[in-house]
């Protein structure tokens, strides 16, 4: 099978898989631009619904809200998500089951059941210490983090896992302590894992409805919640067009990402 | 065994608070006692009149058992998951397999294809579903344009609608990790296997099936337990008869303000289904090398 | 390069003394009891076979492993829990390592950099490494776009730079074809002459270990079996074991005797007697083995000027070029392998498989093994 004959199930199961994944976001492309004033529905081209969004106050500031806390969260996680992996994938330790086991519950459970308990930790804190820690960005980064660090902590572990360990023994032989060694050679070579992480944990945390509900409260509203408030609603253009903008967006850091990760290489395999 | 590195306090202590201890939490409130106040439950432990007043119950544990509602939704959660794995299995394993066999260069372009979607965002991709399938959207439009149906079906806030989207969005997550198994499947065991004068069809059956087992069970579980506590799907495109384990934590808790009986729900899923379908996972996870996921 | 000038200097003080040295891995003994003075400025090989212990003794030395059980003394000093940043040695990796992030030049700069070398000295010494190596004119390029054998010598000089007491060498050729393999031999011996710092080498290839080392530690399950320079290991092997793992060896088992005249025989079987070099190691009426180099046995017809003679019949032959093996086989059954040299004048005398021939050897070629 060193060139397997074009089998006619393959060429048929690929392009019929691949295209029932586009068909979505085909489908909030093309209606973004279109002058009706319900979505699905074609009656002309325009861009007054790219022009509905931009004077929307509330989606503006959701937006923002919901890109800060996305980058927050993001790199909190990735600070936690590679420590953990680093431990867990260089290192024997006691301990290494446990960390390894509560890494594994934000990934399977299901994140209704860890929203939930989110809420429990925050109504708990606050009804111990009166302190209102349950408001705010900072339940919403915390959770958000605590969901994404699994998720780069796998990435980190997988990368780490294809990483000779001579290189970090030889930067140690040549007389860099540990502190030095991590900076110098194993954060330069994670790089790339890194940052697919930390886009990982970014796309989680912006896309997140189920945690968000339980521990912002509809005053502090992320985009997410807001979309789906109103999707629950009904369908409308202004939501294809922000949905245009986000793949538009993820498109962009993606291939960004992808072009900046070619230049690092492992040389020898 | 050496002591804890310095390095893995901060994620364990991490994960001890924001993980652990809210679970316990969670376990804990399902014991409890709901009250008329904000928070709406009861202290489980309180000093009233100079004694110690414990408010613990198991009654809401013993309704989310006894009452048809909740079982239903079990039940339902149970169906659904189990179908949208059966279906991401038959429809993602062909994709991993034809990707994996794909010549090298186009593998990559194939590959970047299907997790480019998984980036974008899961909320507008289920949001799309509901225009696609209205009865005057375009599935209904297709389907009428080629003469399959007279008039449109109602597809959307059905169970079917359900399941179609469940699939759509979870079927990434069976394709990535089956085609990491199928991609590694050393490719002289198949032309052993076929210079032995097997057939295409029973060297799959004898050799790529079994060889891809392991993962193709993890894939599944990727898929199905997640796919449990769903709650976005059925409540965008499912109607309210078939209400799911996510629905009824999701109202018990933001509509009838009632937090023991969604810890009870929470907790007896956790013990029904997250807790196998996770000690099945550690059980697949050994065979191989351990890594976290 | 923090520690003081005159440790090495000492003549008296081995570069790396090396007492009891123990390791296990999950239970399995792999370091057991080493001990061994490596002395300064020589070019020391551990040879061994795979599983042999050989390169978790360069790691014990390196610090990259601490031993269970016993003491590694460098340059005088115990270091044997220093962290590996904190020793003068240096490691010149199986794989390389070299930094795939960054240049040749500051691949090779690295180890100053790390303990805080001022700039201009260090691109003093980085330009001289390269000098060193040869590859003065790739310091801007990275690891990826070098050859397998530029890599290694990139991997050298970044070791040879930190000027350290004593440079470890993990197999350093395993990665090298093989013509490549022998020019970085001798480039590597070179090296070290030029240099005069305490190399040691670990290998599998007896080869290798022969032609490049000084000397040479025979290393077999965790010990060392025998430490000494090429020719004193190849002439004097002390056990079967070495015998057989450097070179080809005929061994005949017997009982060892030595009669008052100070004559010392082998006696395989009843009538069936090898004269021997006497030994003191052995006694009377000790079981054990005599080994004779293929190279010293010769064949040919009857005389009686060797000391042991057996006539037997010519099995196999395989032409090598440059030499032929013979394997004769002796008329008690047992098989018996001849080096004949092939110059003009063996090409005459040419033998046939069937051939009726005599197999000599002089007692001074027979070495003693005991068990």
């Amino acid at each position: 099978m060193r060139r397997p004959r074009p089998a006619y199930w393959r060429i048929v199961s690929l392009y019929a898989g691949l295209s029932f994944l586009y068909v979505p976001i085909v489908w909030i492309v093309i209606y973004s631009f279109s002058g009706a004033t319900t979505a699905g529905v074609w009656r002309g081209f325009s861009l007054q619904w790219y022009w509905a969004l931009a004077d929307n106050d509330t989606l503006r500031i959701a937006t923002l809200r919901s890109l800060l806390l996305a980058a927050l969260a993001a790199t909190v996680a990735t600070a936690l998500g590679l420590a953990a992996g680093h431990a867990l994938s260089r290192r024997r330790f006691r301990g290494r089951y446990v960390l390894g086991g509560l890494l594994a519950i934000p990934l399977f459970v299901p994140e209704i059941l860890i929203g939930f308990a989110f809420l429990m930790l925050f109504v708990a804190i606050e009804g111990l210490t009166g302190l209102a820690v349950g408001k705010g960005l900072l339940p919403l980064v915390v959770g958000h983090a605590t969901l994404g660090m699994p998720v780069v902590a796998s990435v980190v572990v997988a990368r780490l896992a294809g990483l000779d360990p001579s290189y970090e023994e030889a930067a140690m032989d040549l007389g860099a302590r540990p502190l030095r060694v991590f900076l110098t050679v194993t954060l330069p070579l994670m790089a790339p894992a890194l940052a697919s992480g930390w886009l990982l944990a970014f796309t989680l945390s912006f896309d997140d409805v189920i945690t968000s509900s339980f521990v912002a409260g509809p005053s502090f509203a992320t985009l997410p919640m807001y979309i789906y408030s109103s999707v629950r609603v009904g369908v409308s253009p202004v939501i294809n067009v922000l949905g245009t903008l986000i793949i538009g967006g993820v498109a962009l850091l993606v291939t960004i990402a992808m072009l900046g990760s070619r230049g690092v290489a492992d040389p020898c395999p | 065994m050496n002591r804890l590195p310095f390095a893995a306090l901060l994620p364990l202590g991490w994960l001890l608070a924001f993980v652990a201890l809210p679970v316990a939490l969670v376990l804990a409130l399902a014991f409890g006692e709901t009250a008329d106040r904000i928070p709406p439950i009861a202290p489980l432990l309180e000093f009233a009149h100079g004694h110690l007043v414990s408010h613990l119950t198991v009654a809401h544990l013993a309704d989310v058992v006894r009452d048809p509602l909740y079982r239903s939704a079990f039940g339902n959660a149970l169906v659904n998951a189990l179908g949208t794995t059966a279906l991401c299995l038959l429809i993602g394993f062909p994709v991993a397999y034809a990707i994996a066999l794909a010549p090298e260069r186009q593998r990559r372009v194939y590959l970047m294809l299907a997790i480019l979607p998984f980036w974008t965002s899961f909320l507008m991709r289920t949001y799309a579903w509901i225009g696609l399938l209205r009865d005057s959207g375009p599935v209904n439009r297709v389907l009428l344009a080629l003469g399959v149906v007279d008039h449109p079906v109602h597809i959307l806030y059905s169970p079917a609608a359900v399941l179609l989207v469940m699939v759509y969005s979870y079927v990434p997550f069976f394709i990535l990790p089956m085609y990491a198994v199928l991609e590694k499947l050393p490719r002289d065991l198949l032309e052993a296997a076929s210079d032995l004068g097997g057939r295409p069809g029973y060297v799959f059956r004898t050799v790529t099936l079994p060889l891809s087992l392991p993962g193709l069970l993890a894939g599944a579980l990727l898929v199905f337990v997640p796919a449990l506590g769903e709650y976005i799907i059925p409540d965008l495109v499912g109607n309210s008869d078939t209400i799911m384990l996510g629905g009824v934590l999701w109202s018990e808790f933001f509509e009838n303000r009632d937090w023991p009986t969604a810890a009870a729900i929470a907790g007896i899923a956790a013990a029904l289904l997250v807790v196998p379908a996770l000690l099945l996972r550690q059980h697949l996870a050994r065979d191989r090398t351990g890594t976290v996921t | 390069m923090e520690r003081p000038e005159t440790t090495t200097a000492q003549a008296n003080v081995p570069a790396v003394a090396i007492r009891e040295v123990s390791k296990r891995y999950a239970g399995t003994p792999v370091l057991d009891g080493v001990s061994l003075d490596i002395r300064a400025g020589e070019f020391l090989a551990l040879l061994g076979g795979s599983g042999c212990g050989k390169t978790t003794l360069l790691r014990c030395i390196a610090g990259l492993e601490i031993p269970d059980l016993g003491r590694i003394e460098i340059g005088g000093q115990d270091l044997t829990l220093a962290p590996a940043y904190a020793r003068p040695v240096n490691m010149m990796f199986q794989s390389y390592a070299l930094f795939p992030h960054l240049s040749v030049a500051d691949n090779i700069a690295y180890g100053l950099r790390a303990v805080g070398v001022p700039a201009a000295q260090r691109e003093r010494l980085v330009a001289w490494a390269l000098a060193l190596v040869r590859l003065d004119t790739l310091g801007h390029r990275r690891p990826a776009h070098l050859s397998g054998g530029q890599r290694q010598r990139v991997a050298l000089a970044r070791c040879l730079v930190k000027k350290p007491d004593v440079l470890l060498l993990d197999e350093p050729m395993a990665a090298l074809d093989r013509n490549l393999r022998e020019d970085m031999q001798r480039e590597l011996v070179r090296i070290q002459r030029e240099v005069g710092m305490t190399f040691v080498l670990v290998t599998h290839d007896q080869d290798e270990a022969m032609s490049m080392a000084d000397r040479i530690a025979v290393m077999a399950e965790g010990r060392i079996v025998q430490c000494g320079a090429p020719t004193e290991i190849y002439a004097r092997p002390a056990s079967r074991f070495v015998a057989r793992f450097l070179g080809r060896v005929n061994l005949f088992d017997g009982i060892y005797a030595v009669d008052a005249a100070g004559t010392a025989t082998l006696t395989m079987a009843p009538g069936r007697v090898l004269q021997v070099l006497p030994t003191s190691c052995i006694e009377t009426g000790a079981a054990c083995a005599g080994a004779v180099r293929p190279e010293h046995v010769t064949l040919g017809a009857a005389t009686a000027c060797r000391g042991n003679e057996f006539p037997g019949t010519v099995e196999d032959l395989a032409y090598f070029g440059d030499i032929t093996r013979v394997i004769v086989r002796l008329d008690d059954q047992s098989l018996v392998e001849a080096t004949r040299v092939n110059d003009t004048s063996n090409h005459e005398t040419g033998l046939a498989r069937g051939s009726r021939v005599n197999v000599a050897f002089a007692p001074d070629d027979v070495v003693v093994l005991g068990e």
